[in-house]
C-alpha cells in the first residue's frame, strides 16, 4: 500500500538543460581539440550526475542553474571569476564560493569529463579522445564474480 | 495466611479507620502521592519488567495518570464525603435531614494484568480515602510483588489499612467467601460473570469493569492528521491492551480510502521494542496467552478474507508487530469478541443512523469516540451510543479526566470508578432525619381517624394543587390535622 | 506470522561491518546486515567516473564540511569504502596507537596485542606490495624527487589478487570497484564468505535509527519508500564515521553520550599537481605504487601521497578560468600528482541540523595548516628536482579517511563506546567501524578498521577466534563440500 515518489531531479526539463549548457560553455568554451560544453551535450547527463544527491540538494541545484543560466553570459563570467576568487579565502567567508564552486564546476566537470559523450566522429567520446584519455581493464567472466 | 484471616485483619483495620478524619486519610494519600512522584522511575522499572509496556505508556498511563488521580482525589474528596444537607419538605417542618457517606468497611480489589499500578492505586485510594480498609488481589501476571506495601510504609493508616494478597483465581474466590463489604473487579467478562455469581448468594456488591470492543467513528469533514494520528494511539496505546482502546475504527465512506492510506504509513513508523528507555511506540504483550488470541483472531479474519497490513510476532518474544485490518465482515472472530492486541479493524459507514446501528450491535459499552467539526452531530451521535463514556473530537480522554466517572453498559460491566461516582461508590450513604424532643405527637401516628384521612386528603390537594388558594387550603389542614393529632381516639 | 529475531543486526558493510559479519556469521550466529548501498556484480560495476560517484558515493559524490574547505568522500555500495578505496594496508605504529591507549585508557591499544587482530585480518587477505616494474611514470617522478632531495620512501602494500597490471590494466579504475574482483573490498572477501556461513544482507537498506531494549535492538529505516524494522538481540553499528554517528543522533541519544559526534578526523589531503614536458600517464597502471616513508614527515605530521584521478577530479580540483583549464585538460597526460596528506589533531565535530541534516563541523587549525605547508614545500622541491613546467595546487582539501565521532574509551565524558565495543549504557549497542578512533592515525585507516572489528568478534562471542586463515581456509573447504 505505500506509493512510490519519484525524485526530484526528475524535474529536470529542456529548459534546465539549456541554461546548464549555458553556464557550462563558459567554463569550457572548447577550442581546436576539446568539443565546447554545449556541443559535448553533456549537460543532458545532469539528471544521472545528480540521482545520488540528497532531495534538497537535487532542488537547490535546478534553482541555481535556472537563475545562474538565464543571465547574460558575460554576467554567468563575472560571477564564475568571482568564485574562483572567493576559493581560497579562509573559513566561513569563502564557503559561499566554495559550495558554488561544487556545485556549478561539480556538476559541468562530471558531465563533460566523465567521457560518457559521443560525439566524436568514430562515435566514441570526442573529450576523451581530445584527453588521449582511456583506460584499460581485461575482465573475463572468471574474474567476474 | 488464610483468606478468612486477611479478613478478620481488615475487619480490624477498617474499625480502627473509622475513628480516623477524612484529613487525615488525605494527609497520608498526599504523602503517597509525593512518594510515588519521587520513585516513579523504579516503579516504571518495575512495572516495565512486569508488564512488557514500554517505557513511556508506563510513565504517561500508569505514573502520571495515578499522580492525576490522587491530586483530584484530595481536592475534591473532602466535599464529595462531606455530610450533606437536603432540604426536607414543607410537610416535615421543623426537622432537618442529612446524608452520611459512610465506609462500607471491607473492600476487596481485583485487578488486572495491563494496568497493574494505575487499575489498582485508584481503586485503593478511593476506598481508603472513604474510610474502607482495602484487599488488593493483583492479577498473578502482574503482582508488582512488595510495591504497594512498599510505598505504604510507615503510613500508619494506610500501611494497616491495605493488604496486598498475591495469587491467582483461587485465591480471589477464596477472599470472596471470606465475605467482603464490596468487590471491584477489573478484567474479563467471563471472570466477571464468575465473581457475580460467587458474590449474589452472599449479596456482596459488585462493581464489574469489563472489557470492550470501542468504536472510533470519523465522520468526513475531520483533520486526517489529527484524526489518523489519534486512531494509531488510541488502538495501539499499551500494545492495545486497555479495555478502551479502540478496536474497530468506523470512517465515513467518502474519507475512507484516505484514512486507510494514511494509516499504512503511520503504522509502519511505530517503533516496537521492551525495556527501552522512552524511545519505543509499543512494547511487548504482557501474557503469552494474549499473544496467542491476538495472533489466532488474525488468522481467522485472514483465513475469512480480509486484507491485514502490518502484523506478526518477533520469534522468542512476546512483541507484536501493529496491525491495519481492512475488509474486515462480521463474522470474524475479531468483529466479535475482544482483541486487547495491537489490531485496528477499518470500516467504512455511509450515514449517522447507520453507524450508530453498527456500534450499538456490538453488545459491549465501554467507549467510543466521535469525530466531526460539526459538534452538534457529534454531541447528537454520542446520546445515541450505549456506552459508558465518550470522547468528541480525541480518544480515550474522559479517562485523562480524573472527574469523569468510569465504567460500562451492557457486557462491559457496571458501576462506576474514578469521579465524585466512583468515590462515593466506595462508601454507602446513610440517610439521617433529625427531630427535636417535645411532647407533641405527629398527625400520621396512631390513632388513625376518619376526620384525620380527611383531613390528610385535603393536605394532598393542597400539596398538588396550585396558587395561593391551594397553600391556604395546605395550611388550614395541616394546622387543623396538627390540633386533631394531640388528641387520643373517641376524643374527636 | 512470525518475524525474524537475529542474534546480531550489523548496520552498514563496510571494512568494519564486513570483517564482524564474517567472524559471527562463521561463529554459527544468525547476522543481518543492513546496507544503504546497492549490490553490485563486480565486472558491472560503473566503468566512468559519473555513475560512480552518483551510484556509489554518498550525497551522490561529496560532503563538504561546514565551510567547505574540505571535500568528504565515502562509500554507499554494498562493501562500503572498500569497494572505492585503494585498498592501501598497513598496520598502525606505536605513535598512533600510543596516543590511542593515553586518550581512550584502553591499554590493548598497543603494537603487540593489536598484533594478534593484524595478523588475523592480513592471513584473511591477498596482499601485495607494488613492484618497480609496475610503476608509471607519476611513480617514477615521485621516486626520482624522494631520492634527490634524500627522503624515505616505501613501496605500497595493497590488497590485491591478480590485478595484470603488466597485462595493460588500469587499476585506477577500481576507484568505482574493481570488476576483476582483484581488489581485496569486502564485496569480494569477507561478504561472500559470511554468505556461505548463512549472512543475510538487505541492500537499499537506509537505517535512521536504533531503539535499545531490555531484550533487544530494534532497527529501523526504509528500502526505498517503504518504513522497515528489523529485530536483534544485539546490534552493531558499522555505517562508518558519518553513518554511525548520525544513527545515534537520530535516536536521541546525543544528550545520554556527551561525546557523540567529538573528535571527528579525517587527514586532509591537499592535492598539487605538475606539468611536465613529457607524457607522464599517470592514470595508467598501478596509479598508486609508493609511499613515504620518512621519519621526518612522521614527526612533522604528514605523509606524501603518490596517486592520481580520473579526468572529472582532475577537471575539478585544477584551478584556473576556461583558458587555462582546457589547456591544461588537453594536457591531462602530462600532469603528475603529488597529495600531502594531514594527520589532524584539531578534532572536528558532527551534529544534527535544525532539518535533521547531518552538520559536520571540520575547521583546519594552525598546527594542521603548518603541517600542510610544511608537505607542499616538499612536494614543490619535488617538482622542481624533477623538471616540472608548472606547479598547481588545488583550491580545496579532501577528506577520504572519516575517523572518530564515536570513541572508543573507558570514561563516559570523553567517549561514546567501552573497550567491550557497546555503546556507554546500551549493552546491547555496538560500533564497530572507523568512527571508534580516538584520534588521527596519519596511516591509511582501513587494514586497523578491519582489525578492531576482528578484536570485537571474540569481544561479542566471549572467546579468542581460531587463529589465523581461517576464512579463506574455511571457504574452500565449504566449497568443496557442497561441490
Ligand atoms: C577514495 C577513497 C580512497 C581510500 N583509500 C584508502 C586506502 O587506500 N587505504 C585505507 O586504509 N583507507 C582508504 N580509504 C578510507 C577507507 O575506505 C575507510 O576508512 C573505510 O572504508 C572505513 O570503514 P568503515 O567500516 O568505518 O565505514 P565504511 O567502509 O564507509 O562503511 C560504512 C557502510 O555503512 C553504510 N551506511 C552508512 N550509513 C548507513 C545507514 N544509515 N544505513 C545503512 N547503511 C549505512 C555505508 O553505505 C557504507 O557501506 C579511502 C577512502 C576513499 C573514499
Amino acid at each position: 500500500m505505500s506509493r512510490p515518489s519519484s525524485p526530484p531531479i526528475a524535474a529536470f526539463s529542456r529548459r534546465h538543460e539549456q541554461a546548464l549548457a549555458r553556464i557550462g560553455d563558459v567554463l569550457i568554451p572548447g577550442d581546436d581539440t576539446l568539443p565546447s560544453y554545449s556541443e559535448s551535450g553533456a549537460a543532458a547527463l545532469a539528471p544521472r550526475a545528480l540521482a545520488g544527491a540528497r532531495p534538497v540538494d537535487q532542488v537547490m541545484m535546478m534553482r541555481l542553474i535556472t537563475v545562474v543560466g538565464a543571465l547574460p553570459r558575460p554576467l554567468i563570467a563575472l560571477m564564475l571569476l568571482l568564485i574562483r576568487a572567493g576559493l581560497r579565502l579562509p573559513g566561513l567567508v569563502g564557503a559561499p564560493a566554495r559550495l558554488l564552486d561544487l556545485a556549478l564546476k561539480g556538476v559541468i566537470m562530471n558531465t563533460y569529463y566523465c567521457g560518457l559523450d559521443r560525439t566524436a566522429p568514430d562515435g566514441s567520446s570526442a573529450v576523451f579522445q581530445a584527453l588521449d584519455f582511456r583506460l584499460q581493464m581485461h575482465v573475463d567472466d572468471e574474474d567476474a564474480r | 495466611m488464610m483468606a478468612t484471616q486477611y479478613m478478620a485483619q481488615a475487619r480490624a483495620a477498617a474499625e480502627q479507620l473509622a475513628r480516623s478524619s477524612l484529613a487525615e486519610r488525605l494527609a497520608e494519600l498526599a504523602q503517597l502521592r509525593h512518594r510515588i512522584d519521587q520513585r516513579r522511575e523504579a516503579i516504571v522499572d518495575q512495572v516495565m519488567a512486569e508488564t512488557g509496556k514500554c517505557r513511556t505508556d508506563a510513565l504517561v498511563s500508569e505514573i502520571m495518570g495515578s499522580l492525576d488521580y490522587l491530586h483530584w482525589l484530595c481536592k475534591a474528596a473532602p466535599a464529595i464525603l462531606a455530610d450533606e444537607k437536603v432540604s426536607t419538605p414543607i410537610a416535615l417542618m421543623g426537622k432537618a435531614s442529612r446524608i452520611w457517606h459512610e465506609a462500607l468497611g471491607t473492600v476487596l480489589i481485583i485487578t488486572p494484568w495491563n494496568y497493574p499500578f494505575h487499575i489498582a492505586l485508584t481503586a485503593i485510594a478511593p476506598a481508603f480515602a472513604a474510610g474502607n480498609a482495602v484487599i488488593l488481589k493483583p492479577s498473578e501476571h502482574t503482582p508488582l510483588q512488595g510495591l504497594f506495601e512498599s510505598l505504604v510504609a510507615d503510613l500508619p493508616g494506610l500501611s494497616a489499612a491495605l493488604q496486598v494478597v498475591y495469587g491467582d483465581g483461587d485465591t480471589a474466590r477464596a477472599l470472596i467467601d471470606a465475605g467482603p463489604d464490596k468487590i471491584c473487579f477489573t478484567g474479563s467478562a467471563a471472570t466477571g460473570k464468575a465473581i457475580l455469581a460467587q458474590a449474589a448468594p452472599r449479596l456482596i456488591p459488585v462493581d464489574l469493569e469489563l472489557g470492550g470492543k470501542d468504536a472510533m467513528v470519523v465522520f468526513d469533514d475531520v483533520d486526517m492528521h489529527r484524526t489518523s494520528a489519534g486512531a494509531l494511539w488510541g488502538a495501539f496505546t499499551n500494545a492495545g491492551q486497555s479495555c478502551t482502546s479502540v478496536e474497530a475504527l468506523y470512517v465515513q465512506r467518502p474519507r475512507y480510502q484516505e484514512m486507510v492510506n494514511t494509516l499504512v504509513q503511520q503504522l509502519d513508523g511505530l517503533i516496537v521494542n521492551e525495556g527501552d528507555a522512552g524511545d519505543a511506540d509499543i512494547g511487548a504483550m504482557t501474557t503469552e496467552f494474549q499473544c496467542d488470541i491476538v495472533e489466532a483472531q488474525l488468522e481467522d479474519a485472514r483465513s475469512k478474507g480480509a486484507h491485514i497490513h502490518g502484523g506478526g510476532r518477533i520469534e522468542g518474544t512476546r512483541l507484536l508487530r501493529p496491525a491495519l485490518v481492512t475488509g474486515v465482515t462480521p463474522d470474524m472472530l475479531l468483529m466479535q469478541q475482544e482483541t486487547f492486541g495491537p489490531v485496528l479493524p477499518v470500516l467504512a459507514f455511509d450515514n449517522e443512523a447507520d453507524v450508530i446501528r453498527q456500534v450499538n450491535d456490538s453488545g459491549f459499552g465501554l467507549s467510543a469516540s466521535v469525530w466531526s467539526k460539526d459538534l452538534e452531530r457529534a454531541s447528537r451521535v454520542a446520546r445515541a451510543l450505549r456506552v459508558g463514556a465518550v470522547s468528541i473530537n480525541n480518544v480515550m480522554l474522559t479517562e485523562g479526566n480524573p472527574a469523569l466517572p468510569f465504567g460500562g453498559v451492557g457486557a462491559s460491566g457496571a458501576g462506576r470508578v474514578k469521579g465524585a461516582e466512583g468515590l462515593r461508590g466506595m462508601t454507602r450513604s446513610k440517610a439521617i432525619l433529625i427531630d427535636k424532643q417535645h411532647g407533641k405527637l405527629e398527625a400520621n401516628w396512631y390513632p388513625y381517624t376518619r376526620e384525620k384521612y380527611r383531613l390528610f386528603g385535603g393536605l394532598i390537594s393542597g400539596l398538588s394543587g396550585r396558587g395561593i388558594a391551594a397553600l391556604l387550603r395546605f395550611a388550614r389542614a395541616g394546622l387543623q390535622l396538627e390540633g386533631h393529632a394531640q388528641k387520643p381516639r373517641g376524643n374527636a | 506470522m512470525t518475524l525474524s529475531r537475529y542474534d546480531y543486526i550489523i548496520v552498514g558493510s563496510g571494512a568494519g561491518g564486513g570483517v564482524l559479519a564474517f567472524h559471527l556469521s562463521r561463529a554459527g550466529k544468525r547476522v543481518l546486515v543492513l546496507e544503504a548501498g546497492q549490490r553490485w556484480q563486480a565486472k558491472d560495476y560503473p566503468d566512468n567516473e559519473l555513475d560512480a560517484s552518483a551510484r556509489l558515493m554518498w550525497s551522490g559524490g561529496v560532503e563538504p564540511s561546514h565551510d567547505a574547505s574540505l571535500m568528504l568522500m565515502r562509500g554507499r555500495v554494498l562493501g562500503g569504502g572498500t569497494v572505492i578505496n585503494q585498498c592501501l594496508l598497513d598496520r598502525f605504529d606505536s605513535v598512533a596507537l600510543d596516543d590511542w591507549a593515553e586518550r581512550s585508557s584502553i591499554d590493548s591499544f598497543n603494537v603487540t596485542a593489536l598484533g594478534r587482530h593484524y595478523d588475523a585480518v592480513e592471513a584473511d587477505l591477498s596482499l601485495q606490495s607494488i613492484p618497480e616494474s609496475d610503476w608509471n611514470g607519476n611513480a617514477r617522478i615521485y621516486a626520482d624527487g624522494f631520492d634527490q632531495l634524500g627522503y624515505r620512501r616505501a613501496p605500497l602494500r595493497r590488497g590485491q589478487s591478480r590485478c595484470d597490471v603488466s597485462a595493460g590494466n588500469d587499476c585506477m579504475r577500481c576507484l568505482g570497484g574493481c570488476p576483476r574482483s582483484s581488489k581485496q573490498s569486502m564485496a569480494a572477501t569477507f561478504l561472500p564468505r559470511a554468505e556461505q556461513h548463512g549472512l543475510e544482507i538487505v541492500t537499499g537498506c537506509h537505517v535512521h535509527g536504533v531503539v535499545h531494549g531490555s531484550a533487544g535492538v530494534t532497527v529501523y529505516g526504509r528500502v526505498g519508500q517503504e518504513q522497515v524494522q528489523f529485530f536483534g538481540a544485539q546490534c552493531v553499528l558499522a555505517a562508518g564515521t558519518l553513518g554511525s554517528s548520525r544513527i545515534l543522533m537520530n535516536s536521541g541519544l546525543t544528550h545520554a553520550l556527551p561525546a557523540l559526534g567529538k573528535g571527528f578526523f579525517c587527514h586532509p589531503q591537499f592535492v598539487t599537481f605538475a606539468r611536465y614536458a613529457e607524457p607522464v600517464d599517470a592514470h595508467r597502471g598501478s596509479f598508486q605504487a609508493l609511499k613515504s616513508d620518512d621519519p621526518r614527515f612522521r614527526a612533522a605530521g604528514f605523509k606524501l601521497e603518490n596517486v592520481f584521478m580520473g579526468p572529472v577530479a582532475a577537471a575539478y580540483l585544477l584551478p584556473g578560468g576556461a583558458q587555462m583549464h582546457q589547456r591544461l585538460m588537453r594536457g591531462y597526460r602530462h600532469l603528475a600528482c603529488i597529495e600531502v596528506a594531514v594527520r589532524d589533531v584539531t578534532p572536528g565535530r558532527l551534529s544534527l541540523g535544525r532539518n535533521g541534516q547531518l552538520n559536520i563541523r571540520k575547521s583546519l587549525g594552525a598546527p594542521e595548516r603548518r603541517r600542510a605547508r610544511e608537505g607542499l614545500q616538499v612536494i614543490r622541491d619535488i617538482y622542481r628536482v624533477t623538471g616540472a613546467k608548472e606547479v598547481m595546487q588545488a583550491p580545496t582539501g579532501i577528506g577520504l579517511h572519516l575517523m572518530g565521532g564515536c570513541a572508543q574509551g573507558v570514561q563516559r565524558d570523553t567517549s561514546v563506546v567501552n573497550p567491550e565495543f557497546a555503546v556507554h549504557g546500551m549493552p546491547r549497542l555496538h560500533v564497530v567501524d572507523g568512527s571508534l578512533f580516538p584520534s588521527a592515525p596519519g596511516i591509511n585507516p582501513s587494514l586497523t578498521i578491519m582489525a578492531l572489528a576482528h578484536r570485537a568478534a571474540e569481544a561479542l562471542l566471549g572467546c579468542t577466534l581460531p587463529s589465523a586463515g581461517i576464512a579463506r581456509g574455511q571457504s574452500i573447504a565449504i566449497a568443496e563440500a557442497s561441490a
